[in-house]
């Protein structure tokens, strides 16, 4: 017979232990908000999204196609508010691998691409960042806080991006430096694309 | 009740237990620092890369920037066969011959047309983008992975174009061509088995 402490122990010890399952592990210590704004920087796959679009467009020069980072803002805005109302997307990845892929690819191609390709590359980038950032176990106050936090979060990083990527587009070297990068990205992608086309 | 104690105390052991790992390669930065020392154990891999960038240091602009770029493309699309389990005869063979080739190739500087370069160059990619393809699914964090190995690689090439730059001095260019010859032997030792 097992005295009633010892249950007592026993089950605080079951009911302490077991800790949330999370699919992006967030950081201790932080709210929603900031855990929104650190999201990108946690999924590999958004990561090097933003780091194709944001030098793509750099690569060009933001002020010359201006269309981009506001196309950019508002598809994340969309994608964001889709996910916030529980549209779960499951075929995402695979998407924004291909899109990484192009864009990786255009920017190692390193020639001026169509002027409406930018605001496009934004758009799409942007819409399907906002859509795969659902954010887990979260309700009411806290979920929107970490849907307006990942928002900030995927502009400033693409601002980043592209800032670095107009600023280091001034001499031939690194300009090269750039479409090396993108072929980088671009390589990346592809065998992840293909690791996933070959699990299915 | 020692024996209450002891089942308590076990449990509470087995609760709290943690499994050991040898290496720490799990998750994201797992997968990143198992992609990037990848090509980096492999002597046929680094000597191969560095190869490349020397050849391309030789050949001279638009070779010298055009090789880094398309470079990492072909590998991936080698590396994207290898995923899907497209069978490549004699790979070990097509990366020790890429060793041998380019290092011949630097050691006798050799200026064949872009188009050509780009071929003989092309083919050996695709051979060590299958072997770090069929890696791929057993990593950690598959795009981590294959990011980290693409960045791996892309930095063998330019601290090959970096030794490569020496070809602006007479002596630089004779100390290339003996590194290139030193390559091609090395290539000729993975081929037989020597190295």
């Amino acid at each position: 017979m097992i005295p009633k402490a010892a249950l007592l122990f026993l089950a605080a010890t079951l009911g302490v232990l077991p800790a949330a399952a999370h699919a992006h592990s967030p950081v201790e210590g932080m709210n929603e908000f900031y855990n929104g704004v650190l999201h990108p920087l946690l999924v590999p796959a958004h990561i090097l999204l933003i780091l194709a679009t944001g030098l793509f467009i750099g690569q060009r020069g933001p002020r010359e196609n201006r269309l981009a980072l506001p196309a950019f803002f508002l598809a994340a805005a969309a994608g964001l508010a889709l996910a916030g109302a529980g549209v779960a997307p499951d075929t995402v990845g695979g998407l924004l691998l291909a899109g990484t892929t192009a864009i990786g690819l255009l920017t190692a191609a390193g020639r001026r691409a169509p002027l409406p390709l930018y605001p496009a590359a934004g758009a799409f980038a942007g819409f399907f960042l906002g859509f795969d950032s659902t954010p887990e176990a979260l309700d009411g106050r806290e979920r929107i806080l970490a849907l307006v936090g990942t928002g900030v979060g995927l502009n400033l990083w693409l601002i980043y991006a592209c800032g670095i990527a107009d600023f280091f587009s001034k001499k031939p070297w690194q300009r090269v430096g750039l479409r090396i990068l993108g072929s980088w990205v671009a390589a990346s992608s592809i065998l992840v694309l293909a690791l996933t086309a070959s699990s299915r | 009740m020692t024996l209450t104690r002891t089942i308590v105390g076990t449990l509470f052991l087995l609760l709290i237990a943690e499994a050991a790992l040898a290496h720490e390669a799990e998750g994201f930065a797992g997968g990143f620092v198992s992609g990037l020392l990848h090509p980096l154990f492999g002597w046929d891999h680094v000597v191969a890369m560095i190869a490349v960038g020397l050849w391309g240091a030789f050949l001279g602009v638009p070779a010298i920037w055009l090789l880094p770029v398309v470079f990492p493309l072909v590998m991936a699309c080698g590396g994207a066969a290898g995923v899907a389990g497209l069978p490549l005869p004699a790979v070990e063979a097509g990366i020790a011959a890429s060793a041998l080739v380019l290092g011949a190739m630097v050691a006798l500087a050799a200026r064949p047309p872009l188009w050509a370069a780009a071929v003989i160059v092309g083919v050996f990619a695709v051979f060590h983008g299958h072997a770090h393809g069929t890696e791929l699914p057993h990593a950690a964090s598959p795009l981590a992975y294959s990011a980290g190995f693409v960045i791996s690689t892309g930095l063998l090439h330019l601290s090959g174009i970096a030794l490569g730059l020496g070809a602006r001095w007479r002596a630089g260019r004779v100390a290339i061509r003996a590194g290139g010859g030193a390559i091609a032997l090395a290539g000729v030792g993975f081929l037989t088995g020597v190295l």
